[in-house]
C-alpha cells in the first residue's frame, strides 16, 4: 500500500500496525458495475477497485458542458464512490487523488492551450470541488511539435515540464479541495478544455488513477526562534539567532527555504541569507543559526520566514537591541590622540612661543 | 450601588468598543496576506519592490474555481465577455505572490475603451495576478487568481488620465457584470486589511476599498 511507505519515520510501530490493519481491510475486491464502493478508512482505491476501467475521450468526444466564460468543456462519464458519515477534508482524515493520464495532441495543432482538470461533485452549480487543473501548451520547436506543461498541487508544489512529442503521460497527485469531499455519494468528472483552436486527439485516463484516504495532512511549515535567545547588548559583538523549521503537516515538504531579512544599516549578516532543506518529512524539524555582527546602536527587527515548493509558509520576527555603538578602531585611536594632546597642553611653553611669534624678548645681536 | 454603576459604565464602554467599525486607513496599509498557506500582498506595485511607496491599488477580487481559472483564461473572459469588453492593455504593474516561493508577477491587465460619463472620459482597468501567470491552489479556495481594478478618470479626448482610483466602485461594477454572465459572486469574502478612502499625496490617486476582497466563482 503506497500510503504506508509515506508515513513519517517518527510514527511508532503500533500506529503503523494499526494503519496496516485498516489498510488491509480497505484493499477490497473491485466493486461491481453500478455499485459505488465505500471508502471508509485509510487506503488507496483505484478506478479498477471502484469498478471502472481505462477511460478514453477521443477528439470531440465526451459530454459538452457550457460554462459562463463561453469556453465549453468536455467531460467523461462520472466515476462515483461513497464516503462515510461526517466525511470532510481534514483535520483527521484527508483525501488525495493520484491522477494518471495521457493527453495526445494532433500533429497539426498550432498554438493555443488545453487544460486537463477534475470536477468533483458537479451538479450544474459552480460550487464544485477539484483536485487537478493542469495546463498544456503545444508549440512547434525546430519543426517538431513539443508540449510544455505546468501543474500545481499541495503534494509536490509547482511542477513544469516539456514533452518532445505531441503526447504527454503524467502522474499528478493532489489533495482534493474541500468542496470535493462530502458524506454519501461523490462523483468525479475528468475534464478537457481547449483554448484558442488547440487540437487534442485524445485524453486517456488510466485505471490505476486512485483516491487515497490518508491521515497525513498537507505539508505546513512553521519557523520559530529557539527559546532563551538573548539579543546582544553591545555594538561590535557577534550574535546568533538560532531557529527551528518544522513541517507541522503530515505530507513531506519539498525544497524548504529558511530566509532571514534584517536592516542592513544596523546589522551585518555573517553568512548566506537563505538555507535550503530539500526534504522535510511530516513532523520532522531542522535547526540552524543566522549569525550577525551588530554595527550600531538601535533596535532592529530580524524576520525569519520559511517557504518551500509545497507551500505552507510561516514567518516570525525578533528584535535585536544594541545599546552601545560599535567599537570603531579609527574612532578609538582618534580619541586616544585627543586625550594625549590635551594632557600635553600644560607643558607647551605658550609664552615663549608667543614671544617668538611677536618678536618680543628676542635678544638683539 | 457604586459598584453596579461602575460595572455598567465598564460594560457600556466595552460594548461601544466592540461596535466600533473596523479601522479605516488614511494611507496605504501594506501587508502580506497568507490565506491557507499561500501569500500575496494586499496591493500591487509600480515596480518590483514590496514597499508602501510603490503600492498601486488594492487587491479586490478573487477569481476562484475548480476548473479553468488561470490568469490567461480570466483575462480572455474579461477581454471578450465582461461588461462592455476590455480590449486594450494598460501599463505593466507587479504583484508579489507565492504558492510556495514568493515571485513577482507582472501584468498590464485588461482595459475598456474610453467611454463618456457625465462629460468625463473614463476607462476601467483590471489586472489579474497569480504565480507564474497561472494560478494559486489551496484546498479551501481551490484554484484561484487575484486581481485589482481601478478607474481612469477625466481623460481629455481619452488620451490620458488625470485621476486614478475608486477601486471599490469598479469592483461593484465588475461583480454586477460577472453576475449578469451567470457567475455567482460574494462582495465580502476575504479581509484584505486595506479599508479606507483617501487621496494619495500626489492628488491624482484616490484609494477606495471596503477592506474585503470579493469572490467570483469562475469556471
Amino acid at each position: 500500500m503506497r500510503w504506508l511507505e509515506l508515513l513519517p519515520s517518527s510514527v511508532g510501530f503500533g500506529v503503523l500496525l494499526a494503519f496496516a490493519v485498516l489498510a488491509a481491510g480497505a484493499a477490497q475486491a473491485p466493486t461491481a458495475a453500478g455499485q459505488s464502493a465505500v471508502l471508509d478508512g485509510p487506503g488507496v482505491w483505484t478506478l479498477r477497485d471502484l469498478g471502472y476501467s481505462d477511460i478514453v475521450m477521443p477528439a470531440g468526444g465526451g459530454t459538452v458542458i457550457p460554462s459562463p466564460s463561453g469556453i465549453p468543456l468536455r467531460t467523461t462519464e462520472p466515476v462515483t464512490y461513497l464516503l462515510p458519515d461526517g466525511a470532510a477534508q481534514g483535520p483527521d482524515i484527508w483525501y488525495l487523488m493520484h491522477f494518471h493520464f495521457e493527453i495526445e495532441f494532433q500533429e497539426d495543432t498550432q498554438g493555443g492551450s488545453a487544460e486537463v482538470a477534475t470536477m468533483i461533485n458537479f451538479d450544474g452549480s459552480p460550487s464544485f470541488g477539484t483536485s487537478a487543473a493542469i495546463e498544456f501548451m503545444p508549440v512547434v520547436r525546430n519543426g517538431a511539435l513539443t508540449v510544455d506543461w505546468d501543474a500545481l498541487g499541495l503534494t509536490d508544489g509547482r511542477q513544469t515540464g516539456s514533452s518532445e512529442s505531441g503526447r504527454v503521460e503524467m502522474q499528478f497527485s493532489n489533495y482534493l479541495s474541500n468542496a470535493g469531499v462530502r458524506p454519501g455519494e461523490n462523483s468525479i468528472l475528468f475534464v478537457l478544455r481547449e483554448y484558442e483552436g488547440v487540437k487534442v486527439a485524445a485524453l486517456h485516463v488510466f485505471d490505476d488513477t486512485s483516491i487515497e484516504v490518508s491521515p497525513l495532512s498537507p505539508p505546513e511549515l512553521a519557523v520559530d526562534v529557539a527559546a532563551g535567545w538573548e539579543p546582544p547588548a553591545r555594538g561590535g559583538e557577534t550574535f546568533e539567532v538560532p531557529y527551528t523549521v518544522r513541517n507541522v503537516g503530515g505530507w513531506p515538504a519539498k525544497d524548504v527555504v529558511a530566509e532571514v531579512s534584517y536592516p542592513e544599516d544596523g546589522l551585518w549578516l555573517l553568512g548566506a541569507p537563505t538555507v535550503t532543506t530539500l526534504l522535510l518529512e511530516g513532523g520532522e524539524e531542522t535547526s540552524g543559526n543566522f549569525k550577525f555582527r551588530a554595527l550600531s546602536r538601535g533596535a532592529y527587527d530580524i524576520t525569519l520566514s520559511v517557504g518551500g515548493r509545497t507551500g505552507g509558509n510561516d514567518q516570525t520576527t525578533v528584535t535585536a537591541t544594541i545599546t552601545s555603538p560599535a567599537d570603531d578602531p579609527a574612532r578609538r585611536w582618534g580619541l586616544v590622540a585627543l586625550v594625549v594632546g590635551l594632557s600635553a597642553l600644560p607643558i607647551i611653553p605658550f609664552g615663549r612661543l608667543l614671544d617668538s611669534f611677536t618678536g618680543r624678548g628676542v635678544r638683539p645681536d | 450601588m457604586k459598584r453596579i454603576a461602575l460595572w455598567l459604565a465598564l460594560a457600556t464602554v466595552g460594548i461601544a468598543a466592540l461596535s466600533l467599525p473596523a479601522l479605516a486607513y488614511t494611507s496605504i496599509h501594506l501587508v502580506p496576506l497568507t490565506p491557507y498557506g499561500d501569500t500575496f500582498y494586499n496591493y500591487d506595485f509600480d515596480t518590483q519592490s514590496a514597499q508602501t511607496a510603490y503600492a498601486d491599488f488594492p487587491v479586490g477580487i478573487i477569481w476562484q474555481g475548480a476548473s479553468g481559472v488561470t490568469v490567461s483564461s480570466v483575462k480572455t473572459y474579461i477581454q471578450n465577455s465582461l461588461g462592455p469588453g476590455y480590449p486594450t492593455t494598460g501599463s505593466t504593474k507587479y504583484s508579489y505572490v507565492s504558492d510556495g516561493t514568493l515571485v513577482w508577477n507582472a501584468d498590464g491587465g485588461k482595459m475598456t475603451n474610453c467611454y463618456d460619463e457625465y462629460g468625463h472620459g473614463k476607462k476601467r482597468h483590471i489586472r489579474p495576478y497569480a504565480p507564474y501567470d497561472n494560478h494559486f491552489y489551496n484546498a479551501t479556495w481551490g484554484y484561484y487568481v487575484i486581481s485589482n481594478m481601478h478607474e481612469r478618470l477625466n481623460e481629455p479626448g481619452c488620451s490620458g488620465a488625470l485621476y486614478y482610483g475608486w477601486s471599490e466602485d469598479i469592483e461593484d461594477i465588475v461583480l454586477q457584470e460577472a453576475s449578469a454572465d451567470g457567475y455567482p459572486t460574494n462582495a465580502v469574502y476575504y479581509n484584505t486589511q486595506n479599508y479606507g478612502e483617501f487621496w494619495e499625496p500626489d492628488g491624482r490617486h484616490f484609494q477606495k476599498s471596503d477592506g474585503y476582497a470579493a469572490t467570483i466563482l469562475f469556471w
